[in-house]
């Protein structure tokens, strides 16, 4: 098991979003969290990559506890631990997020250089090995302004990628792109989970649901079934 | 991020302590005679101003220097803003306003003046060879006059007059008034004639001339707070001998020849 | 007596034109980088610190700086602030500086502001730190989308250093004026009105190419 949640709720307000989720993912699994829009799938993923904080419950990656029960209040991991074991999760946000004022190359060498845990020469290497996997090689000085669609997203998926996390997160990744697209973003997402990654997709996209899932989550009015 | 913030203001605020330090160090070395300051309009041509290398002069420089030497102080220029002059006495930036500065009643509410020590009067200048001779004459012409000046305030003390111009025009500067003289556009200006007969000394006397009548007379004295009683006494006095022993008349001559 | 002006003039011009340009630079490397704080806690979720920030804002953007020049120097011992008198050059640094800080300011929150949330979000997850989101990602697109507005404010900035004469102070404004009384000429006006001409020329062409430098991406 490389993620697994226990009892996660979570509110805004007076306004109960989700309440006792549970569930877990191994590793290379390709799981697919679906429901309508505003059921709360996306509120889950943000918790589950640190955007918000969960109210109750515990998210466990890699045996490391992003934030557990203790003495009935929700505690999270401080500081160093933190940010590792944030690390482990990634995300490929439905709009992509690329940061306009660098180009693809930056994009990549951005993180991993901030967090300094290898030689420059070493980010470099990798970022060039994933450009060629998903096909951009020779984008590494275009902007994100002149890149298509597809093109963005598969930046976006390699951005993420550069910090090795062991889960990756989609959000909608179909939302954007034409048929064309959609058979490519399901080779990447195969690809990415042949090599061990635990990839869990949020989407209402029904079609790429059945295409693509080894596992499906349904999210009904804050609850969730289990295929 | 809070505290990065913060310590973005300390920085910044020592930032500027530090400047202002080194600002406020460059005026402040203490004289072995006591000094006193006089505030000026440093481009108030003839009493004070700047000659073509920078250098203060003026009538009213000429003679602050000379009661300087007789009282034992130091004398100290300070360009100040005209409109700001009584806030500067007042705040103790300077000790004397002493700049062709008129002895109004109002003014005597806020200062103390020296005993007058020269005189001056709102006269009326046209071109050599207008037909304005009088007052009366004036009626339905155009008449410039400095906006905001003793000028101003002494032809509305004549409002019959006043009312009989064609036009009245204010200028910001006597410069001003003067060229709009020259052009034909104003038949006649008033100003303070220590004013105008510098200007005219410049621009060459005979173009001009000046009638008979005027606006009224004024004199000219040195402002002190009005808590300076000593100071003020010792300035009449310095005064008082200069004019006794000639040496007022001498600076008076090189500023101020005869038309 | 062109000669005679100019020869008089151009010394004096030169003099004041230390005073023009010292105030201008002098605010501006204070003001931009402090305005970029101020912004930040006038954003801030802290509603006391955001509103005392909006108050001074709005003082400021409220009155005239010829007056904040005035209240500075001269109000001190009316209203009792700080024990101390300023100087003429500190009255003139702090009014500029806390003048135009406010200015700026509101120019930086709206950059700020307009930065997509997503920007940020994105930074979160690639664990870059608030600092270094900020340095790095979020104040390189603000800087683009505030480079107009900060260039209309340095424009203005040049000519309000002429207000310093409320203090007494000489700029070069101020040397046309004794040239001009000192001669009965008001040719010294127009040779200065070429100057600020002249520098405005200048400023705005580096503020273009400070703007075309940003406009490498979209």
């Amino acid at each position: 098991m490389v993620l697994s949640v226990e009892n996660l709720s979570k509110s805004f307000g007076k306004n109960k979003v989700f309440s006792d989720i549970s569930f877990s993912v191994n590793r290379g699994e390709i799981v697919c969290i679906r429901g309508k829009s505003g059921e709360g799938k996306t509120t889950l993923l943000r918790c589950l990559t640190g955007l918000e904080d969960a109210d109750k419950g515990s998210i466990i990656i890699n045996d490391m506890f992003l934030c557990k029960e203790e003495n009935s209040h929700i505690k999270y991991a401080q500081k160093a631990e933190l940010v590792a074991i944030r690390q482990e999760i990634g995300l490929v946000f439905q709009s992509f997020n690329l940061f306009p004022h660098m180009n693809v190359m930056e994009n990549l060498l951005e993180a991993p250089t901030f967090l300094k845990k290898e030689a420059a020469e070493t980010i470099r290497k990798r970022a060039e090995v994933l450009l060629k996997r998903l096909e951009l090689e020779g984008k590494e000085d275009s902007y994100p302004f002149q890149l298509s669609g597809g093109q963005k997203q598969r930046v976006a998926i390699a951005r993420a990628c550069m910090l090795n996390p062991s889960v990756l997160c989609f959000d909608e990744p179909t939302s954007a792109l034409d048929e064309q697209t959609r058979a490519q973003i399901s080779k990447i997402i195969r690809d990415l989970a042949s090599q061990g990654i635990a990839i869990i997709i949020v989407t209402h996209d029904n079609a790429f649901v059945d295409e693509i899932a080894q596992r499906i989550i349904t999210m009904k009015d804050g609850f969730i079934t289990v295929d | 991020m809070k505290k990065n913030v913060f310590q973005t203001i300390k920085l910044a605020v020592l930032f500027i302590l530090m400047a202002l330090m080194i600002a406020g160090c460059s005026d402040g070395e203490q004289a072995p005679t006591e000094t006193l300051t006089m505030g000026l309009d440093d481009t108030f041509a003839p009493m004070g101003f700047r000659d073509e290398k920078g250098n203060l002069i003026g009538f009213d420089v000429e003679l602050a220097e000379e009661v300087a030497k007789r009282i034992g102080v130091t004398m100290k220029f300070q360009p100040i803003d005209w409109s700001m002059k009584e806030t500067e006495l007042n705040a103790g930036n300077i000790d004397f306003i002493w700049n062709g500065y008129t002895i109004t009643p109002a003014r005597q509410e806020m200062v103390a003046f020296s005993k007058p020590y020269l005189e001056n009067s709102q006269i009326i200048v046209t071109l050599i060879d207008s037909e304005i001779n009088t007052k009366a004459d004036l009626s339905g012409k155009n008449v410039a006059v400095q906006a905001e000046s003793s000028a101003l305030d002494a032809i509305n003390t004549d409002p019959e007059v006043a009312a009989s111009f064609g036009k009245l025009v204010e200028f910001s500067t006597n410069n001003e008034a003067f060229s709009d003289l020259e052009a034909g556009r104003s038949d006649a200006l008033v100003v303070d004639e220590v004013l105008a007969r510098f200007y005219m000394k410049q621009n060459g006397q005979e173009n001009y001339k000046v009638l008979e009548e005027n606006f009224g007379d004024e004199e000219y004295g040195v402002g002190v707070r009005k808590s300076d009683t000593e100071l003020l006494e010792k300035l009449d006095k310095a005064l008082d001998e200069m004019k006794k022993d000639g040496t007022y008349d001498k600076i008076y001559t090189k500023w101020f020849s005869e038309n | 007596m062109e000669a005679k002006v100019l020869k008089m003039l151009i010394p004096m011009a030169l003099d004041g034109l230390k005073a023009t340009i010292g105030v201008f630079a002098l605010t501006l490397i204070v003001s931009i980088p402090l305005s970029i704080a101020v912004a930040k806690l006038r954003i801030s979720k802290n509603k006391i610190i955001s509103n005392i920030i909006g108050m001074y804002i709005y003082v400021m953007r409220g009155t005239p700086l010829l007056l904040q020049l005035m209240f500075i120097f001269f109000g001190y011992y009316r209203v009792p602030v700080i024990g101390y008198a300023f100087s003429r050059e500190q009255a003139i640094f702090i009014a500029f500086i806390l003048n135009y800080t406010a200015y700026f300011a509101e120019i930086f929150r709206g950059g700020i502001n307009s930065v997509d949330v997503g920007q940020y979000e994105a930074s979160q997850v690639l664990e870059l730190g608030k600092s270094h989101t900020f340095m790095r990602i979020i104040l390189p697109q603000v800087i683009k989308n505030v480079m107009p507005s900060i260039g209309n404010e340095v424009i203005t900035l040049i000519k309000d250093t002429s207000l310093i004469y409320i203090l007494g102070a000489g700029d070069i404004l101020k040397a046309a004026k004794s040239v001009s009384n000192a001669y009965a000429a008001f040719s010294p006006y127009i040779y200065i009105g070429f100057v600020y001409l002249v520098i405005t020329a200048v400023l705005t062409k580096i503020l273009g190419k400070i703007e075309n430098k940003y406009n490498y991406y979209r």
